[in-house]
């Protein structure tokens, strides 16, 4: 009687152990399929998070306002390569959109981006979705899927310094005078241009001002006084030249007015050595914010040193000639520029925008870059603001401006330019 | 018994093999985050030399932001267990030499790095590594 009773247990505690295994191999496996292939997941989308991250940043440092810059963005983008899968596998191709806010707004495609929509893209959305191997998890489900689309998105934008933002550094040591309508506020309103307009030529440095001239004074010319104009040695540059027109916010009478003889809007100390660090590094004299009063920093400055050290920034720049030649159109000269792949943003000089308003009050009102010029069509060495060249009189020596052609909104670390909207710098930061 | 020996057998190798898996990718994902933070620091900071080679104040600001993710921290606790200095590589992508010299990108990534475990250990040799375009100020002759 006893040997069937043991051989009936022996059978129970086989069946028990073989049974319990093959229920626990499948929590078993799903635990592993939770530690391994969960685990995986995590480091794939890291991975491609690093990289749409980067891609969004690099697209947002080219976007300009044109078509053009946001073409140069998708390319910026989806040329970066990134690997995933424990850097098995290459990340390349993300899709690009751009849009006027972070969230909220429609996004496009860049092929979709058209002219007028342009100037408002500050933002871009890149996305890009792998599908890595999963191994455990496949086992326990009832149809199994071998693998995992991970997807990562990232959107950067160019961000506006607030009006309270200090720069410390990075502005060249001249400004840029705005076409204002009476008033401070008037000036920041129409940023980002502050009245000027993308592709002309403006004085970053004025003529030798001179009040004993003929005619000379801060009225129209039509009979309210003498002409803004007449108070120059030399005539100053093309831009402000058209802005004089007696029919509005005039840089030229501003100056006339409140600057005269004291200053031209260099801003810095006269010594060769620091002309140097301002111009070719990215010190200043002071650190500026919107609403400064930059009067105090203003001074005749060093003219001979300034105009080689001018040059010599303009020569770092891997494209330091314009293909247009000497009579090119400033806005001809800037796109050429920013075409070209082989410009590397040096001859880009950001300075700050100012309104003089009152005898020893020249307020800051925002940022813009200026396209320092060149007088050689093809590679060399250029000497423009030594010599100048025949058609604009900007040279080191004498009577005669500094003239650069304005290029827009600023941009830390952009070799382009920028949108900007209220302050006209920015930087490009990642929002998501 | 025979049983038990078998059954456990398997499941200690299916647990600890379970366990080396899921510590390698705890690790790996802990060195894509540093080298990500570091990257992206360094791409933002200021690059004041005009080689690919960067001075060593930048270097070291880069390199406790890997470790640390504080650039200035020297005390604080490791991101990563055991990563060193001497495991972080850093590459300056650019445009240009001499006077043309104009930085491009950062690229951070890890290097000689040993990600230990019970039944052996892995040496990570130049992953990961992620890269970022530059976008800080320029200041060739140093500031």
């Amino acid at each position: 009687m006893t040997v069937p009773r043991t051989t009936t247990r022996q059978k129970s505690q086989r069946g028990m152990v073989l049974m319990t295994m093959a229920i626990c191999a499948i929590a078993l496996i799903g635990a592993m399929g939770l530690a391994v292939d969960l685990g995986h997941i995590f480091i794939v989308k890291n991975e491609t998070q690093a990289y749409v991250d980067a891609a969004a940043i690099a697209a947002a440092l080219k976007m300009d306002g044109s078509t053009a810059g946001i073409a140069r963005a998708n390319t910026a983008a989806t040329s970066l390569s990134a690997h995933w899968n424990f850097d098995s596998a290459t990340l390349t191709t993300p899709t690009v959109e751009f849009s006027t806010a972070s969230s909220g707004a429609t996004w496009y495609l860049a092929a979709n981006v058209t002219t007028a929509l342009a100037p408002t893209m500050r933002f871009t959305r890149v996305t890009k979705t792998v599908a890595p191997s999963i191994y455990f998890v496949p086992m326990v489900m009832p149809t199994p899927v071998y693998t995992q689309n991970v997807q990562s998105q990232a959107i950067a934008g160019q961000v506006d310094f607030a009006a309270n933002t200090t720069i410390p550094n990075g502005l060249g040591p001249f400004t840029g005078v705005t076409a204002c309508n009476g008033s401070v506020t008037a000036c920041e309103n129409t940023a980002p241009n502050f009245g000027l307009t993308v592709g002309d030529i403006y004085d970053i440095q004025w003529p030798q001002y001179n009040s004993k001239r003929n005619n000379c004074g801060n009225g129209n010319g039509n009979g309210n006084g003498g002409k803004a104009i007449n108070c120059f040695n030399s005539t100053p540059c093309p831009g402000d030249v058209t802005l004089d027109n007696g029919n509005g916010p005039d840089p030229m009478q501003e100056v006339v007015q409140y600057w005269g003889a004291k200053t031209n809007g260099y801003w810095g100390s006269t010594s060769t050595s620091d002309i140097n660090s301002y111009i070719l590094d990215i010190q200043q004299l002071a650190s500026l914010a919107m609403g400064t009063n930059i009067d105090p920093y203003l001074s005749s400055g060093n003219k001979q040193g300034t105009a080689a050290i001018l040059d010599a920034r303009v020569n770092q720049d891997g494209v330091n000639y314009d293909i247009s030649g000497n009579s090119g159109s400033g806005l001809q000269k800037l796109t050429d520029y920013l075409a070209n792949t082989a410009h590397n943003g040096r001859r880009l000089m950001p300075l700050p925008m100012v309104y003089p308003n009152a005898n020893n009050t020249t307020t800051v009102v925002g940022y813009a870059q200026f396209l320092l010029m060149t007088n050689i069509s093809a590679a060399g060495t250029s000497d423009f603001y030594v010599k100048g060249d025949g058609g604009i009189t900007s040279s080191g020596t004498g009577n005669d401006p500094y003239c650069a052609i304005y290029a827009g909104a600023w941009v830390i670390g952009s070799t382009n330019g920028g949108v900007g909207s209220t302050s006209g710098g920015g930087r490009v930061r990642l929002v998501q | 018994m025979i049983e038990f020996a078998l059954g456990s057998g398997i499941l200690v190798t299916v647990f600890v093999s379970t366990f080396q898996y899921g510590y390698f990718f705890y690790q790996y994902n802990l060195l894509v985050n540093a080298v990500n933070n570091g990257a992206h620091f360094g791409a933002m900071q200021i690059y004041d030399t005009n080689t690919s080679t960067p001075t060593t104040a930048w270097t070291t600001a880069v390199k406790k932001m890997v470790l640390y993710g504080d650039p200035t921290g020297g005390t604080s606790t490791l991101q990563v267990k055991n990563l060193t200095t001497s495991n972080v590589s850093i590459t300056v992508g650019s445009t240009g030499s001499g006077a043309t010299f104009v930085p491009t990108s950062v690229t951070v990534s890890i290097t000689g790095y040993t990600i230990d475990g019970v039944t052996g250990s892995y040496v990570l040799t130049g992953k990961p590594a992620v890269t970022y375009p530059f976008q800080g100020l320029y200041c060739p002759d140093g500031c």
